[in-house]
């Protein structure tokens, strides 16, 4: 959710961290305003040649969780709620992310995230909520903004990665998707990191999807509530179909901490469609 | 304002428009649970006999927020996000409601709803999660009595009201595209404000108007994210609809809605998937 420089007094993320492998850099503003830009590279892409939504909702989650833990300073926080649409694919150039903070309540934040590329062109929007938390001594601090400030996430030793998902550990198995727990995926809370729950969240629908429908296909809608941490790992997602339609399905999915007692640490929504339906966009 | 608690009827007209039915069937150590059901009369459906997506999410929204009520005392809540996929068109009612508390967190609660067809069968008809904030109300939370129920109301005499009569809903206003809702007193909820549900339906006719606009046709609203920012006080309160873009499962619209008498302020927004009938 943000980095090790000035703003941070506790280092984060680490040096080898899924946050770092992704590659994108991000500046917040005081206006409460972030952008982010994202390289789309080959570790990015899946079987179908786009970037994958798991990635895109990373971004999404990583830009966001640094606007909210400057919105709710001096306070912490932790995303209860990540939405994302998407409109069309982005297969090479790089993507922007607009946020900004859409209501800052006494309990909680809520953000816009818009996905663009080619100077302006809509590929999805997505919305985040967090809890405000009180701080602990182990939270990160975020200094007031006063001017812009800008924070690159790169691999530290150039060792850039083939396959995200396969740094990950992601395991996909015939009726769910799995993925250890390790440094390179913790957040701030020491928990699995939201956008990669996320990753979880689309692989299960799309591996669920592809059966169902017969053809490749792509996650383009998540609605995910985050219920608890997922401190222990494997993680463990499992889609069950709500409704199908000719080119795409529609599932929810649940998300579980197996080494955790296997409790329930969040519970989504996808929607996937085949790749290249024509009449659409996508 | 402290909320009309005491006065068993203030607040209530959506749930009697609705004609909802709620028990509290929470098992032994078991999470809060509310079920029920309500009618899919005339009042419910659009123009072309649809039951519309709006009133699914407003069922859904006074199910789960009573059930994140019932398990947050002795504080109360108010609902913050409101996500609701809708998996069926045709609705031949009565529709069935289940809410159950997933997690009361220290400063929010989480509860999974789900509607059915009773007339089909109990097919799914819909399913979602509600998102709460919790809150110390000022005098204290609702004094229910337990097992929790909201019995229906009588109709009136005359049936129920049309769903745009009710919702005083009227297109166009104040701008082309826009949808407005009059703020009458029918549409509060016991704290004096916009009912959730009221809010509901007029993001889902939003989304819709602004798709049958942009690219003609029939639409409904099929997923909805919805995350309520502030009281609507005043009113009138106007739905704007805006189509982000078309995809094989339908096409995606993002809504604000404003309170007009109170400084234009945006009190909601969403992210509707419209799909075709």
């Amino acid at each position: 959710m943000a980095d090790a420089d000035a703003t941070i007094g506790v280092s984060y993320p680490p040096a080898h961290h899924v946050l770092r492998s992704l590659g994108y850099g991000v500046e917040h503003r005081p206006d409460l305003t972030s952008t982010a830009h994202l390289s789309v590279g080959p570790h990015l892409l899946g079987g179908t040649g786009e970037v994958t939504t798991g990635a895109l909702a990373t971004l999404v989650d990583a830009t966001g969780g640094g606007l909210a833990a400057l919105a709710a300073r001096p306070d912490w926080i932790a995303t209860s709620g990540l939405t994302l649409h998407l409109l069309a694919p982005v297969r090479a150039g790089a993507v922007t992310a607009e946020g900004r903070v859409v209501r800052r309540g006494r309990t909680t934040v809520v953000l816009a995230v818009d996905l663009i590329v080619d100077a302006g062109r809509p590929v999805g929007t997505a919305t985040m909520t967090f809890a405000i938390l009180p701080r602990r001594d182990t939270n990160p601090v975020m200094a007031p903004l006063d001017a812009p400030v800008r924070h690159e996430f790169r691999p530290l030793d150039d060792a850039h990665l083939a396959d995200l998902a396969a740094a990950i550990g992601i395991e996909v198995g015939p009726d769910s998707i799995r993925a250890p727990m390790s440094p390179f995926v913790v957040n701030t809370l020491g928990a699995m990191q939201g956008g990669v729950v996320a990753m979880l969240v689309a692989g299960a629908a799309t591996t669920a999807a592809d059966r169902i429908i017969g053809e490749p296909t792509v996650c383009v809608d998540l609605a995910i509530d985050y219920l608890a941490l997922a401190k222990h790992g494997p993680v463990r997602a499992e889609a069950r179909v709500l409704r199908t339609g000719s080119d795409w399905a529609q599932f929810e999915v649940e998300v579980r901490d197996e080494g955790g007692d296997d409790r329930r640490t969040a519970l989504a929504r996808a929607v996937a469609v085949r790749v290249g339906t024509p009449g659409a966009e996508r | 304002m402290r909320p009309a608690f005491d006065d068993p009827d203030a607040g209530r007209a959506v749930a009697r428009h609705l004609g909802i039915d709620l028990h509290e069937t929470t098992g032994a150590g078991g999470p809060i649970r509310i079920t029920g059901h309500c009618p899919a009369h005339d009042g419910t459906r659009d123009v072309h006999g649809v039951v519309h997506s709006g009133i699914l999410t407003a069922v859904a929204d006074i199910a789960a927020g009573i059930a994140s009520g019932l398990a947050s005392l002795p504080r109360w809540i108010v609902s913050t996000d409101l996500l609701v996929a809708r998996l069926r068109t045709h609705v031949v009612g009565p529709i069935g409601i289940d809410a159950e508390v997933l997690r009361v967190g220290r400063t929010a609660a989480v509860t999974r709803v789900r509607a059915v067809d009773h007339g089909a069968d109990g097919a799914p008809l819909a399913t979602g999660s509600l998102t709460a904030s919790l809150l110390v109300p000022e005098g204290g939370p609702p004094d229910h009595p337990r097992p929790f129920r909201l019995a229906p109301i009588d109709p009136p005499a005359d049936g129920p009201r049309s769903l745009d009569g009710f919702f005083r809903l009227t297109r166009d206003g104040p701008a082309p595209g826009d949808v407005r809702l009059d703020l009458v007193d029918d549409l509060r909820n016991p704290w004096g404000i916009l009912h959730g549900g009221a809010t509901a339906v007029l993001v889902a006719e939003t989304a819709e108007h602004a798709a049958r606009r942009r690219l003609g046709g029939r639409w409904y609203s099929g997923d909805t994210v919805l995350h309520f920012l502030r009281p609507a006080r005043s009113g009138p309160v106007v739905g704007t609809g805006r189509v982000l873009g078309e995809r094989p499962d339908g096409a995606v619209v993002a809504v604000t809605v404003r309170d007009a008498g109170a400084g234009d302020r945006a009190v909601a927004e969403a992210i509707v998937t419209v799909r075709r009938p």
